[in-house]
Order: structure tokens, then sequence, then C-alpha cells
């Protein structure tokens, strides 16, 4: 046990304990597990968006070398309802509705195999009209599916009367309808399960890339019809995630069904091509948008209409196209007051991959979308645009503050994220460089962003939720002094069996190496919402820290029984429960562990045995926020069309930091997934529904070319309201970054009037935009 | 009326190989058409390489063959008869090498999975260039894809491991 001289672990950039296992090669993803007889699967999935199938010819499959089976829709029925869109087939049966939907599978002794089986499946189709664009799903006469009399699946609004007024009377109104590209989330590691089960018990195993164990437990449950206590999910190291992996996917419940079919362990590993057209997407939204202002800044009135695709299924625990328009609309007013504000959402079902959650969802198009609309106001009324943001800003003294969405904005830190930003990137002195680097022929441009991102969704209204507005988390001190902490939290790299390390260590006043934590299991975590929306180190932290100081609170309570003191005169420090001010009446904490378990005799009467508590947390707060200002400067080039980032500066208020170096990494990741989003990602579907390039060669993820050299992180802590002080820091990063970027292409072609509205701002984009801004045509 | 095309049916046939992975001598009878990065795996059962895009565009899947960083996905198992293959597995002895707490220290790993690739190429770097600049640090890790860290601690991880090793000392800047 490592005295520690009562110095805090939390604040410290802590070595992170995950990265020792992971630098020798001993990280272990799902498709490093393989018990014996593990047959292997492999996908026939349509390349047609819409289609009946005709027929499906599995008999020359049956004949290849180590085909175990051949399963279509004949033999695996199973379907996943929705109570929003139609049903799901595990394998499509009647209709095909997308490019990379399963029609059939093959079960093999390998991989190989089973890929050669799957080639030998033929499947004759009837091609039907299908609906790729989500205008053409609103206003077409075609439905993506075949029985369908509508394609629309969610429609939302709250449009206060006065808006429309506000819009006809005020000095300035700008208009315009911003696109957002179709998106995939593409971790590293690509989707996978083990699926193992039990004719003798009734109990399968799912080892799977999960997000959400829990719920993926209570899902295949429900949908094969088995006990949830009998099915166990486990997600061992998961690669990167980033929204991708919440959903409920069909891949996992067949290998469910055919592990109950075949009494043999099952596994599927995607590969990246097909990870192409079966994990479900993100973004590729519309937003036609009005705003008002005086003639002095004042915004007075913001309005906002949201089309945005669910893909060819309502994807559980939610569609992209719900998240995309309820996370949009509630933080489209950003950190601002803004006089009147409207949303109108729609979203509708289209013969392409369904639609889920990347990082951040809705959030960098609202972020972009908001700060785009205040830099133009800006320019039009000739204000400062910095002096625009702070006159509308939420300032201290105005909270509780409700949003125009009707969110409680917790944090107030805005003007001051502003200026330390502005002061950061030397904002002063940017209309002079501006204008020396275009005497220069060079072209720069400079893009603001204040956000608000919500963080640990909580209890919102009286409905059920399957966004879990808690989390659990089980402090043990073992016979032996060292702790295990069991969490409903799960990791996919952030980090966590540190952080929550952290938390523990100061608690009980250990070091962190004494500290084990687990997550992911839910045979063995408490019940927990899994990791997503930033809500981990929040309500996992929150229970974290109450079961550690409950655990606390009965080691004080042993060891002043045992020194014959008061408990509130206990103190832990260095590993020891001591009396204060009496440092030599003291007792180890490996010794009051071991009279807890082994001498139970001489703990005080009435209290259990044992060293162990569960806490859970609940946020009562619908939404937390973290805010903060991201600057970018970026320079464009005209025969490449290419960018370069010049500067990064973040402002983060992402409340109490546990570990500076882990907030830093999940913002700096972020930020390049932002630069993807802005400049380099785009999923694009022909007009016959068929994916354009499904490689990463085609779809170009950020490289460390596309980075700046730093991301300068500033950090301010505003403390929540929630038990350690977090607010939540995973998505911020992305929900930031679209906009600075995108504004910074905007501000460096403002002279000609050139407006970006609309993602990815391409090579081509860029290379047209200098044309036109060439001295000829310069105002 | 459509249909999906049948491509020719598979060859199965195998050769015998023989390599050295990180200093062990194999032989091994394998289909000809076995991926090297799936020899490494499944064979040799070496489970720190990864295949992260099976399209050679990751570099998840990197290892050093002879000396030279190779993308496993984009190699036969057949082809790397009689080459000296290193792996993530082999980069230690014991504990961490100087490139590894490197990492460690900048914090230039999240998920970790495309790390075992980033480690070989760095290594591969280092072990041709004992003071490389920024520039070809930026150049070698260009070749990898990572999804979580934004690739400036990686940058810095390899800096300091390179300046580590120039100055002679175990401690890592």
């Amino acid at each position: 046990m490592t005295p520690l001289g009562g110095q805090a672990y939390s604040g410290t950039s802590v070595l992170r304990v995950e990265d020792a296992r992971a630098l020798v090669g001993q990280n272990r993803y799902v498709r490093d597990f393989e018990p014996l007889g593990t047959i292997h699967l492999a996908f026939v999935r349509s390349y047609i968006a819409h289609a009946l199938i005709a027929k499906v010819e599995v008999s020359e499959a049956l004949e290849c070398d180590g085909v175990f089976g051949v399963f279509t829709a004949a033999e695996i029925g199973q379907r996943i309802n929705n109570s929003m869109g139609p049903p799901q087939p595990l394998l499509a049966g009647k209709e095909v509705t997308y490019v990379g939907q399963p029609v059939a599978v093959v079960a093999a002794s390998n991989r190989y195999l089973a890929e050669d089986a799957a080639e030998a499946v033929v499947v004759e189709y009837e091609q039907l009209p299908q609906v790729v664009r989500i205008d053409e799903a609103l206003n077409g006469p075609c439905m993506a599916h075949q029985d369908l009399s509508n394609n629309v699946i969610l429609s939302d609004e709250n449009w206060p009367r006065e808006l429309d007024d506000v819009f006809a009377k005020a000095d300035l109104v700008l208009t315009d309808e911003f696109r957002t590209q179709r998106q995939v989330a593409m971790p590293m590691e690509t989707r996978g399960v083990l699926a193992t089960y039990e004719s003798g018990s009734g109990n399968l195993t799912l080892v799977s890339s999960t997000q959400m164990p829990h719920l993926l437990r209570s899902a295949v449950a429900e949908i094969l019809s088995l006990q949830e206590a009998s099915v166990r999910v486990i997600a061992p190291d998961v690669g990167g995630a980033f929204g991708v992996k919440l959903a409920v996917y069909v891949e996992d419940l067949v290998a469910a069904v055919l592990s109950q079919r075949t009494g043999r362990p099952v596994k599927w590993i995607s590969d990246r091509t097909e990870a192409f057209t079966s994990d479900y997407q993100s973004r590729g939204a519309r937003y036609q948008v009005t705003a008002a202002f005086s003639k002095h800044g004042e915004w007075q009135g913001l309005g906002v209409e949201i089309l945005s695709p669910a893909g060819a299924y309502v994807a559980i625990p939610w569609s992209g196209a719900l998240v995309e328009s309820f996370i949009g609309s509630l933080c489209m007013t950003g950190p601002y007051k803004i006089g009147a504000y409207g949303y109108r959402c729609l979203g509708v079902l289209t013969n392409t991959t369904p639609t889920c959650s990347y990082r951040a969802t809705g959030g960098p198009a609202a972020t972009w979308i908001t700060e785009t609309i205040i830099d133009r106001a800006a320019r039009a009324l000739g204000c400062d645009r910095a002096q625009i943001r702070r006159q509308n800003m939420i300032v201290p003294g105005d909270l509780p503050c409700s949003n125009g969405f009707g969110a409680e904005i917790d944090t107030d830190s805005h003007i001051e994220c502003l200026d330390m930003a502005l002061e950061k990137i030397d904002f002063g002195s940017w209309l002079d460089m501006q204008a020396t680097a275009r005497s220069e022929g060079r072209v720069i441009g400079l893009g603001l962003a204040s956000y608000v991102a919500p963080t640990a969704a909580g209890v919102a209204g009286s409905e059920a939720s399957l966004a879990i507005p808690f989390d659990s988390t089980t402090v043990r001190v073992e016979p032996s002094g060292h702790v295990t902490v069991l969490t409903g939290v799960s990791s996919q790299g952030q980090g966590l069996a540190t952080t929550l390390a952290q938390i523990v260590a100061d608690q009980l006043q250990i070091g962190i190496e004494d500290i084990k934590v687990h997550g992911g299991d839910t045979l063995t975590s408490p019940y927990g919402g899994g990791t997503h929306g930033s809500r981990a180190a929040v309500l996992g932290g929150a229970a974290t820290r109450l079961a550690a100081v409950a655990v606390a609170e009965k080691l004080k309570r042993i060891a002043a029984h045992l020194l014959e003191a008061d408990p509130k005169d206990i103190e832990l420090i260095s590993g020891s429960a001591s009396v204060r001010g009496v440092p030599a009446k003291s007792v180890s904490i490996e010794e009051l562990a071991m009279r807890a378990h082994l001498q139970v005799q001489s703990l005080p009467d009435g209290l259990e045995a044992g060293l162990e508590e569960t806490r859970r947390y609940v946020s009562w707060r619908p939404f937390t926020f973290a805010n903060g200002c991201h600057a970018a400067i970026v320079e464009l080039f005209r025969t490449t069309g290419h960018f370069r980032i010049l500067r990064y500066v973040v402002v983060q208020d992402g409340g109490v930091i546990i570990n500076p170096a882990i907030v830093e990494g999940q913002v700096r990741g972020g930020v390049a997934q932002g630069v993807g989003s802005t400049f380099l990602e785009e999923f694009a579907y022909g007009s016959d529904g068929t994916p354009v390039g499904v490689n990463l060669a085609e779809y170009r993820l950020p490289g460390v070319d596309d980075m700046p050299s730093l991301v300068e992180i500033y950090h301010v802590q505003t403390p929540s309201e929630h038990p350690g002080g977090m607010r939540g820091i995973g998505d911020a990063g992305l929900h930031a970054s679209v906009a600075p970027l995108a504004g910074a292409v905007e501000d460096a072609f403002a002279a000609s009037g050139a407006q970006i509205s609309q993602l990815p701002v391409s090579p081509d984009r860029i290379s047209d935009l200098i044309e036109a801004m060439s001295p000829g045509t310069e105002s | 009326m459509m249909q999906n095309r049948r491509t020719d049916p598979p060859v199965n046939e195998e050769v015998e190989i023989r390599v050295t992975v990180n200093g062990r001598h194999f032989r091994h009878r394998v289909p000809t058409r076995l991926l090297l990065v799936d020899y490494i795996r499944e064979v040799c059962g070496l489970l720190g390489t990864q295949a992260g895009c099976e399209q050679g565009v990751c570099g998840s899947c990197t290892v050093i063959v002879d000396g030279m960083a190779v993308r496993s996905c984009l190699v036969l198992a057949a082809q790397s008869d009689g080459e000296d293959i290193r792996t993530v597995e082999g980069l230690a002895s014991e504990g961490l090498s100087a490139l590894q707490r490197s990492f460690r220290e900048h914090h230039a790993l999240q998920c970790g999975f495309c790390i075992p690739g980033i480690l070989m190429t760095a290594q591969t770097l280092l072990d041709s260039d004992a003071e490389p600049t920024d520039q070809r640090i930026r150049d070698a890790v260009s070749g990898h894809t990572c999804r979580c860290t934004g690739y400036e601690p990686i940058v810095d991880a390899i800096r300091a491991a390179a300046r580590a090793e120039v100055e002679g000392s175990e401690a890592v800047l």
C-alpha cells in the first residue's frame, strides 16, 4: 500500500493504468476471443437499395468446404419491433430496403470459408423504386418500404406565434439552408460479436463491442424471448466507438440465434467494407434557418426547420433522425439569449443504412449554424464579431436560465471562455495579420465558436427512457486491503479505469496502484447506461465518489471502535485511519479490511461484515452543460484546394477535471473528428442508393497531416451540481470544432460574399472560392 | 430481375513456410491465400497485431519484416517464407521499451487499437534515423489512422523517444 501523504490524485495527469497492456499488444477485443468449436459467420448483403427478394438459392453454398449451414429469413424469422417505424427483420425475407442489409448468413469453420460460401449464395431481386434523398422522402411518391403510406417517422415543432412577427419587424433578417453530409463514425475496431448459448441452462453470453452492455442485454432478452437474467453481455476492450456501437444490431442477434440453433460458439467480426454499409450512420440533415437582429446587434429571433434521415429502419435505442433533431434544436441557441426561438423537426425513412449516433450528434451542426449566423449578422451590421457574441451571451446573474428550447443552461462562463480564446489567438491583431497575408497573396481566415454542449442525460419528463438517467458503482475493499471497483459505465478507450481509480484513491487515501476498476460486464457490473453522451465521468464518476465515500465512512467507524474514538475524529490519511491530531493512534486500512472480513467479532455492534458499498447516482437535471470557445486560423491553397490549420485554440469548461491529460485527449480527438467533418468526410449515395467509395482510401478520415502540430487547450473549471463537479467532456471537442473551421473558411472569403452553407468544404469548393475572389473580382 | 455475380471458386492449396517471429523459428503449412496478419494472429497466436481495414490504408496491422514496416494485411503468409518478422510483442524483452514508455508518458493512446501498428512504424523510423525531424515523424505517422488521439501526442511521443535514446538516458522526456 503506497502512502500518499494527503496528496490528491484528482486534478493531476496520472499516467493511464490502461496503457501498459495496450502498448505490449495485450488489449483483447472481441476478435481476440475464440473458444474451441467456434463457427464463423459471413453475411450475404443486399447490393440494391430497394427490391423484392424473388429467390435465395443456397444449394451451391451448402456444398462449399467447411460450411456448417446457410440461413435465410425462412430459418431466422425474428424481427426488432419498433414503435416509431417498420419492424426490422434480422434477415430480410420479402424486401430489402438498403444496400448492406443482410439477406442470408453462412456459418462455416473459418471466416475465409464462410466468405467463399457467401459468394455462392445466389439472390434474385425485383428492383423497386428507391428513396435516397431526404427531400424525396418527404415530397416524392416513393416509399422506403413497399407497405408504407408515409416516410415520415418523426414530426415535432414548437414555433411560438410571435416569432413570425419578430421576423417581420426586425432590422436584419438572415435566411439560409445549411446542409451536413452523411457520415459514419468509423472506430478503428470494427464491430464484432461472439455468442455462446447453453441449451441446458438457457444462458446466453454475448461478447460484443457494444457501448451499452446493459441495454444490449435487455434488447437481446426481449427479442429472443430469453430471461434478462440469463443473458450476459461482456464488452471487453473496445477499440473506439463514437456512438456507432450504441445501437442494437441485427448481426449480434443473428449470432445469438445461430448459437441457440447450433449449440456452438458463433462469431462474427465486421470487415471494413461491410462496416461502411452496416454500421449505422449519422448527420446528413438539412436546416432551413431564419434569424432576426436589431440594428444594434441584439439577437431577436431564430427559427430552424430540421429535416433529417432515419435511413431504412428506426435504430434502437434511438434514430439519428431523432437525436439530430432533438439535440440540434436543443442547442441551436448556443450560449445566447435569443428573444424568440422556434423549431420544426421532421425525420424520414430512406433506402439508406439506418442512422444512429456519431459523437455529439446534433451538436456540430447546431454550433456551426449558430456561429455562422452570428458572424453574418456582425458583417451585415458592421459590428465586431466578438462584441456581438458578448452582447447576446448568458452572463453570470442570468442563471437559472432556460434557453429557447426550454433546457436549463447551468453554466455562465461563456464570456470568460470567449475572452480567453480571443486573447490566446491574438484576436486584437487578427485584422492586421489577415491584411498582411492577403498582401502576400495568401488566403487565411479566423473562425470562432462559443458553444454549449449537453451532457449526462438525466431524468426528463415522466416517460421511460433508454438514455438511463443514472449510473452505478460498487467499491469493495478486499480482505487484503486492495480495492475492486465495479462500474456500470464501460470504456471504449476513454481511460475510465484511471479516472475512476483517481476518485476512489482520493476518498480512501490509498495508492492508485492498489485499485482495479472493471466495467462492461453485465454479470459483474451494477446496472448502468454505458458510455455515451458525455455521461461516464459525470454520472459514473459521481456514483463512484458516493460509493467510495460510503466505504470511507465504514472504515472510519471500524477504526473509531478499535481506537476508542469518535468516528467524527477519524481521518483517512496515507493508507491508514488515524485519530485527528494523534498520529500515534492509527490503524492501517489492511488491518481494517482484514477485520471486516476475517475477524468480524471485532467490528462495532450492528455493523455489517465486509467493506462493500454500491451507490447509484441519478441526475434529476435533463441535461448538464459543458461550454467553451474554440478559435481557429485556417489557410487555404489555390492550386490544391487544400487547407492548413495554422492555429487551433480551445478554451473548455468541462467542470472539475479529474485528469487533465485524459480530458485534453478527449478534446483533441474530438477536434480531429471536427476536421474530418468539416473538410474531408462524406458518405455519398448515388441516385440509385448505391454508396460511393466504401473504403478508407475514398472515405477520407483525418490523418496527421490534416491536423495542426498543436491544439492549444486551456481550462476553465466551473463545478456542476453533481458530486465531484464534473460536466462531461467526451463530446465537446467535436460538438464545437466544425464551427470555427467552416467559419474560418467563410471569413477568408467574406470580402467576396461567399457563404459556407454545406459540408464538407471540399478541395473543389476551396479552389472555386479562391478563383472567385481572384484580384479582378475582389471588392 | 437482378442477380449477384459469382466469382471463380477459391483455390485451396497449401504451402510450407519457415519464418522467424520475434526471434522464434516457426515452420507451418498454410493456405496459399492466408494473409500474413491472419498467420501472425491465428497460427502464431500473437494477438497484438490488429487488422483495421484489410485494404492497406489504416496501418493498424503494420509489422516489421526484415527491417521494413509492412502492412501485414497486404502480404500473404506464403510470401513471407524465410523472412524475419517482428511484432508488437517483440518490441521489449520485458516491460516497456523506451518507445512504448514514451507513448505512455505522452498519453499517446486511448482505445489502443491502432497503436501496435504505429509503434512498429515508429520503431522502423527510429532504427533508421536516430534524430528524425518532426516532418519525418509526421510522414511516418501519415500512413496510419487513429480515431482517438488527434495524432499530436503520438508525434510528441516518438520525438521524445528519439531524444531520450540519443541522450542515452533511460528517462523519457
